[in-house]
């Protein structure tokens, strides 16, 4: 009882223990929310699901980039038919079949051009090819045929930002209408958003044409049963409170579900691995001889072991969860050089004289250990454990970086692995690297302000510093 | 030779404590091997009746801590015995030591703070010899207040939720001696136990721990190298020198007549506060206590005994008995 | 003769700490003439080893208040510069043999180093001459010269102790502290030690400021005897009177309390404990202990001087 209000009065005396626990308590809080609102196993199956980011752009910045830059990038625009639009499905005399005409408004008033474009067929009934046609209508009442063609049934995927054959005929296109040749090559995301004007010809000049669009989808069959519907996807540039990744998946998953698992893995490793180091030292020391001989010599054996490429062969070998890791991590260090360190206050502490009154009163060597040597190694230990946990979260995030680990556990170490891959600062896409490293420091600050203020309370001789 | 009756004997007593020939070695080892033996303890007798406080006073090394810390078990013994009631505790199993014998002796030590543990209130420390036997907790409830009432701490209520660092050096050996006795011992360690507390205080405990003495009949061994106190708190003296027991007898005869040449020399050497001291120079001995890894052949006090023969050099004198209890390790002594 | 070689009048040194300011010497006077030496008797916290410190002024940071006035053969020191004190005093005039002694040797320095280290860097000795006169205090000690060679960790406690007072000797000081100089050390080799310095003492008329908590021992040396309580000097006088028939009642609580060894008197031990040496209390600090107490003891009591004989800081022997 004495210590809680030890602990709190220090609180109120150093302020890096109270910013350092306002920390740990953040992340705390936003773990609970994590785990309550999305439970792990959905979340891993969120994550490593693919089609369930279908609709969020690749490589968004978060939507508050944009209060600093002063322009409003674009969101991603989600036009399906059968949630928006006007169907019109008419039956045709004489030649037979069906027709069917989808028209889908939207307004557009971004600042910048979409970064994808991305069209979604959803054929049914149709056992002979039908003809579909795309027409994309401008504000200004511009009209282009961006696809046209044979479709078969079932799920049809148009990149229209990918599609080449569009690029080609619009480069035609506009030189035809402005009499010059543009200096660039005009993606179909700029071509179907860009004013055709003078400033399309340029890079630098070229200007989004804001207002009212329209979508068209014709699609003509043979067949009278048959229908289709559209998924029109315009993805933007920016999305949600962390951007995305090159999966599309929501980046803001990525780092609230990071803090459980940073949080547990460090504590757990930490806690784990310093008891089970002071009850190895403790009887190594208490029992001296052969005992300590022994354990001396393993323990000094495992200190030159190379921690890191165990680990890494290890892993080529077989396949790891994030729990092996955690438990093979564990194992690598509990004949570490805390051992070594506890062993010394150990021996000290077992020529204490209450350790000897103990003796004369009849204490069995187990109560000897965990009553009255352990409690006293505490003070040394907690400060300790504390401040190793960053160790172990950091640890965790090396081995993601170095591809160790498991590949679909959401840490943040792994978000930090795909985005080096993936080549994030080249390409400028800092968020993806920032938002994880910057939780990763500062966890460990959390942790390393908590650390350092209860080793000065513990050990009052470090007071002066 | 004059020689004070010995003590009165009390009702009902024997022996509680005997102690023949103990010899403590410890092995010097090189690598694998043993090489020599430091010989702490070298064939000691003596015993303690029931009721009776014993001083073993000596210097640093003649072993009197060793002998101590082999009476309460916590240290094994190379030869010799050591019968409490009647059982040879060198003999028993561990098991049997932590069960029995641990219920029996008592320990007090030296340093007051060093003694308890610095996170455990006086309550807690208190109740642990009783929880490790056992106890139920409405009998140690009973018991812990008990005991500090006992050693003075009064009202108790103000002293059980201390912790050690709160209280002064004399408030915990009072602590230290209700731990000892709360088992209800018949045999009390007493290791320098007011040497580290300030003069005016000594006296205080050392009354208190003599009145429970009385009062519960304890037999103590109390270890010392103050001949002042041990005078005042003991009913024999026993001196002790380079491992062996050199003189052994009632505590005021001891320090009025010692007979021993080593006695002697100490008892010379402690001053009392008087104003005449500065002007004398005291006769002591000069040199260090023997090696004790090879001890010389012969007497091991011949290199600085004023009084040494040629047999002192040769030959280990036995123990001779000088009648009423006052036993003397030296040749001056043979024809008694 | 009557030379005074060290006075001390109203001395007072004050630290300031985390809980508050300890006067831990409040006004101490006493004067110590050539060739007497001065006993300093007092219990754990009375102060008697921040007097030594400054007198030696070994001060640490945290000094809120050191005045009054310290002179050593007639000549203020309190008021000199440190870098003054520490060339014209400190190991020249006065020297000093500390509490942790066994200690304070340096292991892996030879003695013959430690001796001539004093007279080396102070003094500008050249070497060889060093050398000898190192050689010359040791012997005078009663250690033979082989052992100049010698390091440290090989000497015993006994050894190192006739070691450390051969340094405080080496500059031919007329002061020497010592601060519980065999309180760590076997009766044997404080008899020998003991012997020593009252041998010194008789052949080269040093004064020795003998601090300790062990009244007895103090009685070996000591021809005037001050003891201390709570920051102060409650008694000072002739070791005659003091040992035999103390006038401060914490000086005959003291004496009362120690058991002698050749004689049987009753003893008893003084109730409670010392004040803190921050905040005492009002008027006489030993008053909560005092058996004598009267309510005049609630103001600070005067000092009494008895002729030549001394002084006493109560109430029971004048003032109002």
């Amino acid at each position: 009882m004495s210590m809680v209000k030890t602990v709190a009065r220090s609180m109120l005396r150093y302020k890096s223990l109270l910013l350092g626990s306002a920390i740990i308590t953040a992340f705390i809080f936003i773990s609970i929310y994590a785990v309550i609102a999305i439970p792990y196993d959905e979340a891993v199956k969120m994550w490593n699901n693919l089609d369930y980011w279908e609709d969020n752009p690749k490589l968004a910045f978060p939507s508050w980039v944009n209060i600093f830059l002063g322009r409003k990038l674009p969101e991603s625009i989600v036009l399906d038919s059968n949630l928006v639009g006007v169907k019109v499905r008419q039956l045709i005399p004489f030649d037979g079949g069906v027709y069917v005409r989808i028209e889908i408004p939207f307004t557009y008033e971004y600042d910048d051009f979409p970064s994808e474009i991305v069209l979604r067929l959803y054929v049914r009934n149709v056992t002979k090819a039908s003809l579909m046609k795309l027409i994309w209508v401008k504000p200004d009442g511009t009209e282009l045929t961006v696809e046209e063609g044979l479709v078969g049934s079932g799920y049809r995927y148009y990149s229209i930002s990918a599609d080449m054959r569009f690029q080609a005929w619009y480069a035609k296109y506009i030189t035809e209408k402005l009499g010059r040749s543009p200096t660039y090559d005009i993606s179909p995301e700029v071509a179907l958003f860009a004013k055709e004007g003078e400033s399309i010809l340029s890079a630098d000049t070229k200007e989004v044409l804001k207002g009212r669009y329209r979508v068209i989808l014709i699609f003509r069959s043979p067949e009278t049963s048959a229908d289709v519907d559209v998924k029109l996807n315009v993805y933007g540039k920016v999305f949600g409170m962390a951007g995305t990744d090159h999966k599309r998946r929501d980046l803001w998953l990525a780092i609230i579900w990071g803090a459980p698992i940073a949080l547990a893995f460090g504590v757990i490793a930490s806690v784990v691995t310093v008891f089970l180091e002071m009850i190895v030292a403790a009887v190594s020391a208490w029992y001296g001889g052969w005992v300590d001989y022994l354990t001396q010599r393993v323990n000094e054996i495992m200190l030159v072991l190379p921690f890191l490429p165990i680990l890494v062969m290890v892993s080529y070998f077989y396949r790891l969860t994030i729990w092996t890791l955690l438990a093979i991590v564990v194992m690598l260090s509990i004949f570490g050089s805390g051992v070594k360190v506890y062993r010394a206050m150990f021996l000290q502490i077992k020529e204490m004289p209450y350790v000897e009154a103990a003796r004369v009163y009849g204490a069995s060597n187990f109560r000897i250990i965990f009553r009255y040597i352990i409690p006293k190694v505490l003070p040394t230990a907690i400060p300790a454990i504390v401040l190793s946990v960053p160790s172990y979260v950091f640890l965790e995030a090396s081995l993601a970086i170095l591809g160790v680990g498991d590949p679909t556990a959401i840490t943040w170490g792994r978000v930090l692995e795909e985005a080096f891959s993936g080549g994030a600062v080249y390409r400028g896409y800092y968020h993806w690297i920032l938002e994880p490293a910057l939780c990763l420091v500062i966890m460990t600050l959390g942790f390393a302000l908590i650390g350092f203020t209860l080793d000065k309370i513990f050990n009052p001789k470090l007071r002066e510093l | 030779m004059e020689v004070s009756n010995p003590p009165p004997v009390k009702p009902g007593t024997s022996d509680l404590l005997v102690v023949n020939e103990l010899r403590i070695w410890y092995p010097i080892r090189k690598l694998l091997s043993i090489v020599g033996y430091v010989r702490a303890v070298d064939g000691v007798s003596f015993t303690v009746r029931r009721g009776e406080v014993v001083a073993v006073v000596g210097e640093s090394g003649c072993g009197k801590t060793t002998l101590a810390k082999a009476i309460i078990g916590l240290v094994p013994v190379t030869k010799g015995s050591i019968l409490f009631e009647g059982v040879d505790i060198t003999k028993l199993p561990k098991r049997v030591i932590r069960n029995w014998y641990s219920r029996n002796v008592g320990l007090v030590q030296q340093d007051p703070y060093g003694a308890m543990p610095p996170f455990m209130t006086v309550r807690s420390i208190l109740e642990e010899p009783l929880k490790v036997h056992r106890v139920e907790k409405e009998v140690r409830n009973r018991k812990v207040y008990e005991m500090l009432t006992e050693v003075g701490l009064t009202p108790p209520e103000d002293y059980v939720n201390k912790y050690p660092h709160m209280l002064s050096g004399g408030q915990l050996q009072r602590v230290a001696i209700a731990r000892a006795l709360i088992l209800g011992p018949k045999l009390v360690l007493a290791d320098e136990p007011v040497s580290m507390l300030d003069a005016s205080l000594r006296i205080e405990i050392l009354s208190l721990f003599k009145e429970l003495q009385e009062k519960y009949g304890l037999a103590v061994i109390y270890i010392t190298h103050d001949f002042a106190t041990a005078k005042y708190f003991s009913d024999r003296i026993m001196v002790m020198y380079a491992g062996q027991l050199v003189e052994i007898g009632n505590a005021k005869d001891v320090i009025k007549k010692p007979l021993h040449p080593y006695t002697e020399a100490l008892v010379n050497v402690i001053p009392d506060p008087d104003p005449n001291n500065r002007f004398i120079t005291r006769k002591t001995l000069v040199g260090e206590p023997p090696n004790l890894i090879r001890p010389p052949p012969g007497c091991r006090l011949a290199p600085r005994c004023p009084y040494v023969m040629n047999r002192c050099k040769i030959e280990e004198p036995p123990t001779f008995n000088v009648g009423g209890l006052r036993l003397v390790k030296c040749w001056m002594y043979e024809k008694q | 003769m009557t030379f005074p070689v060290l006075e001390v009048r109203d001395l007072k040194l004050f630290y300031r700490t985390e809980v508050g300011v300890v006067r831990a010497v409040d006004s101490v006077s006493f004067t110590i003439n050539e060739g007497e030496t001065a006993a300093l008797v007092g219990e754990s916290g009375c102060g008697k080893t921040s007097l030594a410190r400054a007198l030696i002024r070994f001060l640490p940071r945290n000094v809120s208040e050191f005045s009054g006035s310290i002179k050593i053969e007639g000549v203020e020191v309190l008021g000199m510069s440190d870098a003054e004190f520490d060339k014209k005093i400190r190991w020249k005039k006065i020297t000093y043999v500390s509490q942790a002694a066994l200690n304070s040797l340096n292991s892996v320095m030879r003695v013959v180093d430690h001796l001539i280290e004093p007279l080396v860097i102070h003094y500008g000795t050249p070497k060889r001459e060093a050398i000898e006169r190192a050689r010359e205090a040791l012997v005078r000690v009663g250690i033979s010269e082989d052992f100049l060679w010698r390091y440290s960790f090989e000497l015993s406690g006994g050894m190192k102790q006739r070691v450390v007072i051969a340094l405080s000797l080496i500059s031919n000081p007329r002061i020497v502290i010592l601060d519980e100089p065999t309180s760590a050390l076997d009766v044997m080799t404080q008899a020998n030690i003991i012997n020593l310095l009252k041998e010194l003492k008789n052949k080269l008329g040093i004064s020795y400021v003998f601090i300790t908590h062990d009244i007895a021992v103090s009685s070996e040396l000591a021809d005037k005897v001050a003891v201390m309580y709570a920051g102060q000097f409650v008694e000072y006088g002739p070791a005659e009177r003091i040992y035999t028939d103390p006038l401060h009642p914490y000086s005959k609580g003291l004496l009362n309390s120690i058991p002698r060894l050749r004689t049987d008197t009753s003893l008893a031990s003084i109730p409670g404990s010392p004040p803190s040496l921050i905040n005492p209390p009002k008027g006489c600090r030993f008053r909560p202990r005092c058996p004598y107490a009267k309510p005049i003891c609630a103001e600070e009591p005067p000092l009494i001087t008895l002729g030549s004989d001394g002084y006493v800081r109560c109430w029971l022997y004048g003032g109002k």
